[in-house]
């Protein structure tokens, strides 16, 4: 039995005796999690009938043709497609030494909440894998710009301590920042923001004002 | 009408191209906003929202680039965007506990899920169906024949073979090696 086959057979019967392919830990998870969700009714439920219909309105109310994006768009998609030029490159260096590449879309995003010191805060950090480290786009909204003598600070934190990855204010409004990191999500999975009092002090103040922590 | 085709014919912006994307991909975008948002109304918000900007942005997808994670991308965004902008739920706690915040599922699982849909979409009619009975609706083989009319034999080789071709389409997921 090839591993696809026992694949095939757990996902129709479940866990039973299938011979001498014993799956590795990783992959018994895996194909118990898939097995879960073939099961699950979300993953079977259809859209309102109709919808389409309110789409097709819609567009053509807007018009016979698309949209042009507005500036801040173009700006970001000009940086992305620098960056997908980029990441195509890596992508053929890649195939060329022979690395495969099984899982899913090549950026990661991470979902920040505001705190109490910031209930109206949240963020998106868009993190793309780059050769000099990670290039994070933080999309700010809810916080307020900090006032002089304070600021915003990024910080990536895991069981080795934490990484200043940069610090911002958000003067001019509430938008994207762009931060680096030198250390991965994978060994650093907590990304916070702190606000901190400009005092020399190099060290987290600890008033965090957006983090993705949760239980 | 193959992947190649469909990404052109939604590139030109007309009805039918999104049409023929909506009959193909609505029912995993629907899926996975439902996922994240857990709520059938804004769900369906996702999915018009999700149309309707990939509908603005055809024109940025490039000629060979595949289509379902450029509008898996779209649609994982308008689904968080809702879920951002709904009330928040739980209070915010102390910056220095890391008690209850509540996020929205993680990339990875919003990914296994899209998948997952678009294989059960891709699986012949009939083959479907029985996959159906089985996991969603939690039937035996035998009872799945009562309930189809149709020889136990033909339900088993059915659901048989729509097993080995969702393997197939989803064996990277489990990190088997195809």
């Amino acid at each position: 039995m090839t591993s696809q086959e026992w694949l095939a057979d757990y996902l129709e019967h479940g866990a039973r005796e299938t011979g001498p392919y014993a799956p590795d830990a990783a992959s018994a998870d895996a194909a118990r999690r898939l097995r879960g969700l073939l099961a699950d009714p979300d993953g079977w439920a259809e859209p309102p009938a109709g919808l389409f219909g309110q789409i097709t309105a819609t567009i053509d109310r807007k018009g016979a043709t698309p949209t042009v994006r507005d500036g801040r768009r173009r700006q970001i998609k000009a940086r992305r497609t620098v960056r997908a030029g980029a990441v195509a490159l890596l992508a053929a260096a890649a195939v060329v030494i022979g690395i495969v590449v099984t899982r899913g879309p090549a950026t990661t995003d991470v979902v920040l909440a505001g705190t109490r010191l910031a209930p109206a805060a949240s963020a998106t950090a868009e993190l793309h894998a780059t050769p000099s480290g990670l290039a994070i786009e933080l999309d700010v909204s809810g916080l307020p710009a900090s006032p002089p003598g304070y600021y915003y600070q990024a910080w990536m934190k895991g069981p080795r301590g934490a990484v200043a990855i940069g610090t911002f204010h958000l003067r001019g409004g509430p938008g994207t920042v762009e931060l680096w990191s030198a250390v991965s999500l994978a060994d650093y999975p907590a990304i916070t923001v702190t606000r901190e009092r400009e005092d020399g002090n190099p060290a987290s103040s600890g008033q965090v004002v957006l983090t993705n922590r949760h239980p | 009408m193959d992947e190649d085709d469909l990404a052109d014919a939604f590139r030109t912006g007309s009805a039918e191209g999104v049409r023929a994307v909506y009959e193909r991909y609505s029912g995993a975008v629907f899926a996975i906003a439902l996922r994240v948002l857990g709520d059938r109304d804004l769900a369906a918000d996702a999915v018009q929202v999700t149309f309707l900007n990939a509908w603005r942005a055809c024109g940025t997808l490039e000629p060979g680039r595949p289509l379902a994670p450029w509008l898996f991308t779209i649609a994982r965004r308008a689904a968080i965007d809702l879920y951002r902008r709904r009330d928040r739920g739980p209070e915010p706690v102390e910056p220095a506990d890391d008690a209850t915040i509540t996020l929205p599922p993680s990339m990875d699982s919003i990914w296994e899920a899209w998948q997952i849909r678009i294989a059960l979409d891709m699986l012949p009619a009939e083959e479907r169906e029985v996959v159906r009975a089985q996991h969603f609706a939690g039937l035996t083989h035998a009872q799945i024949a009562q309930q189809l009319a149709m020889p136990i034999g033909t339900v088993k080789s059915r659901s048989h073979r729509a097993h080995r071709r969702l393997a197939s389409m989803l064996g990277h997921l489990a990190e088997v090696a195809a």
